[in-house]
């Protein structure tokens, strides 16, 4: 019961580091260079939304769409203003730019909206119980905004031709660019979708808990785990492995460890588990054994790295 | 042209010059230096809420002292720092009011996590630090220079164990934030209980700062006990007992600084926590809650607001005494304690500079408000 409990918590979770790994393997795919400052945009889309339903009085289901095209404007712009400056730069400078920005980003949030923990002004409820199971109405919501989006995102990436261009241009930039592509308004797009979904990420979990300056910047490393462990720059990967690392660390943290120590001989009363502070470091241990396996992530092109 | 305008500029320049320094020189003339002290409180981040109740209950004090003559005819001024809760921000702000502004006395901080790396860089540097709020037992080793006015945790978790006991309890879970306050009250509370005969189910100690504690909650109540002995900073208890409530988890909660806990969490998630306070009996209680809802137009939010009232009066009576010399007035802290009755009572302290009888009451949280436990 516990451990159906910890996969529903999983899904959740993997969910919310799927809608953020998305933008990261994306821009990873077609610029070539990890974007530090990712996560960051999930911060703004959540503080946005947070502004439009506290001082506009914005009902939340109307100012989150708003919020989060606001956001896919902010990172359209930003790129403009800096990255794109230093396209022919390399990716170490992109590198170093982003993790400057992304000081940035946070440093600007706290001083708007100050260090202390804020909400969404929306009732508390009372978790439903079904099954052994407990879930909050927030919850549900993730469960069915989550997949809804990226099944759209699969569509737009196989149906359309921005969605063809995308993924000509992901394959191979001068290629595309050779083909009549017009590379620079994928490149915008991508920016636009891969904020968007960051901001989404960040509106379910700030909906889901809290909103906090840094809130962007403590999922950071689990982003990064989820997109490399998927394979950088495959989106379905970035799916696949989002789930695969919120599953994990949820079971990880309730699976009783003294089962296997028993079958040794040595047993302990009350069992041995895994403190729920380490649960950063339990997707770290599965990235290192999968990539000892895979190196180029579950969904990794053959030939990479 | 250019000289023209550069001799233009001088001669401006040298006239304000002149100026301001003949305008500052009339002022001080009328004006006495303030002595100043400084005080380091959370006045942002997790315990926006309690550093801000510390600060207001120095203002009375400061303002009450002044009205009274000041110290030695010198107006008392405080230096307001903000340590975020975060040790590496309150060093900072201690680096500062003894660096720069040269005070003789710090009052704060409110987090025994700060206030250790405060308390050990003022005693390297000779300046008394007055603890209002911080109660590991951790604090006991700093040095002669930090005197505290709250008594430390060996008596709180004890109390706090006995309080589960005497409800019914036998089977409990314990949920603390892992820093030096956190872990003093977790080993108090286990040990008493266990002593007791009572049975710690499981115990947790939370990672602070985070948005997220089901994984924690979770795991005290996997075993099913039937009371969680917790302490939680403001922000942090706002977002753990809402996460309970929403996950529906059944036990009764005991509440270590219960006023800490529920200060701004919603008021329907921490229904019926009981818990302990250290409380303020001293006559002069009653007086300072008329001071400060006078000053600020509302109740005390926590009781830290009197403990930190208590503090800037004994910085002021010991200056007042010793003067302005760092070394005397650490001297003389021991002697005005035992003869100052303050808002929180008798504040005499043991050999260790740390308060020797500490009173705790009884509390509940009933309809959005802590109300004695009967």
């Amino acid at each position: 019961m516990i451990l159906t409990q910890s996969l529903v918590n999983g899904v959740i979770r993997g969910g919310e580091l799927a809608l953020l790994a998305i933008g990261l393997t994306m821009i990873y795919g077609i610029l070539k260079f990890a974007n530090f400052s990712h996560t960051e945009f999930a911060t703004i889309g959540a503080y946005l939304a947070f502004m439009l339903t506290t001082t506009l009085r914005i009902n939340i289901f109307f100012s989150a769409p708003i919020a989060v095209m606001l956001t896919g404007l902010v990172a359209v712009i930003v790129d403009k203003l800096t990255f794109k400056k230093l396209r022919q730069a390399g990716s170490v400078s992109l590198m170093v730019l982003s993790i400057g920005l992304s000081i940035c980003f946070r440093s600007s949030i706290q001083s708007i909206w100050g260090a202390q923990i804020r909400g969404y002004p929306i009732d508390i409820f009372r978790g439903m119980e079904f099954l052994g199971i407990r879930i909050t109405p927030i919850q549900i919501i993730i469960l069915i905004v989550a997949p809804v989006c990226m099944l759209l995102f699969h569509l737009l990436l196989i149906k359309t031709r921005i969605g063809k261009a995308m993924r000509a241009t992901s394959d191979n930039l001068i290629l595309a660019q050779a083909s009549g592509i017009n590379t620079d308004g994928v490149i915008m797009w991508v920016w636009f979708i891969g904020a968007s979904f960051a901001a989404i990420g960040g509106i379910l979990i700030g909906l889901e808990t809290q909103l906090r300056p840094n809130m962007g910047f403590a999922i950071l490393l689990p982003v990064f785990a989820t997109a490399i462990l998927g394979g950088i720059g495959s989106v379905y990967g970035a799916m696949m492995g989002g789930m695969i690392l919120g599953i994990v660390e949820n079971i990880g943290i309730s699976f009783d460890f003294g089962i296997l120590i028993n079958i040794v001989g040595i047993s302990r009363p009350g069992g041995i588990f895994i403190s729920p502070s380490y649960k950063p470091a339990i997707s770290f241990a599965i990235l290192i054994i999968i990539l000892l396996v895979r190196p180029g992530g579950i969904f990794g092109k053959r030939g990479d790295r | 042209m250019k000289t023209i305008y550069v001799v233009c500029l001088v001669v401006v320049v040298a006239f304000l010059t002149f100026l301001i320094t003949f305008w500052q020189k009339g002022k001080v003339e009328v004006k006495v230096e303030p002595v100043k002290i400084a005080a380091i409180f959370p006045l942002t981040g997790g315990s926006a809420a309690e550093g801000q109740d510390e600060k207001m209950g120095a203002e009375v004090a400061m303002d009450e002292i002044n009205a009274a003559g000041g110290i030695f005819g010198r107006r008392l001024e405080i230096i307001f720092e903000d340590d975020e809760l975060r040790p590496a921000a309150g060093t900072d702000a201690a680096h500062k009011v003894i660096d720069v502004n040269k005070v003789p006395v710090i009052v704060g901080t409110f987090s025994s996590g700060v206030t250790l790396p405060v308390a050990e860089y003022a005693q390297q540097q000779g300046v008394v630090v007055i603890n209002p709020a911080s109660t590991s037992p951790k604090l006991r080793e700093v040095g002669d220079y930090l005197f505290s006015v709250m008594g430390l945790d060996d008596l709180m978790g004890k109390e706090l164990a006995k309080f589960a006991w005497e409800r019914g309890h036998r089977k409990a879970a314990v949920l603390v934030p892992n820093n030096p306050f956190g872990i003093g009250v977790q080993e108090n509370v286990s040990k008493t209980f266990k002593d007791m005969g009572g049975t710690i189910t499981d115990s947790v100690a939370y990672e602070m700062g985070k948005i997220d504690y089901r994984a924690e909650l979770g795991r005290v109540f996997g075993k099913k006990p039937q009371a969680l002995l917790y302490t939680a900073y403001g922000e942090e208890s706002k977002i753990i007992t809402k996460q309970a409530y929403e996950l529906g988890y059944k036990a009764e909660w005991f509440g270590a600084y219960l006023t800490m806990c529920t200060s701004v969490s919603l008021p329907e998630a921490v229904e019926g926590h009981l818990g302990l306070e250290p409380g303020y009996f001293g006559p002069q209680a009653e007086n300072f809650r008329k001071l400060f809802m006078k000053k600020h137009g509302r109740e005390p939010a926590t009781s830290f607001s009197a403990y930190a009232y208590d503090a800037v009066w004994l910085a002021a009576l010991s200056i007042g005494k010793a003067g302005l010399d760092r070394k005397a007035i650490k001297d003389a802290m021991p002697i005005v304690a035992t003869h100052y009755r303050g808002a929180t009572g008798d504040v005499t302290f043991d050999k260790d500079g740390q308060r020797a009888n500490q009173d705790y009451s009884k509390l509940k949280y009933t309809r959005g408000k802590v109300e004695p436990y009967k």
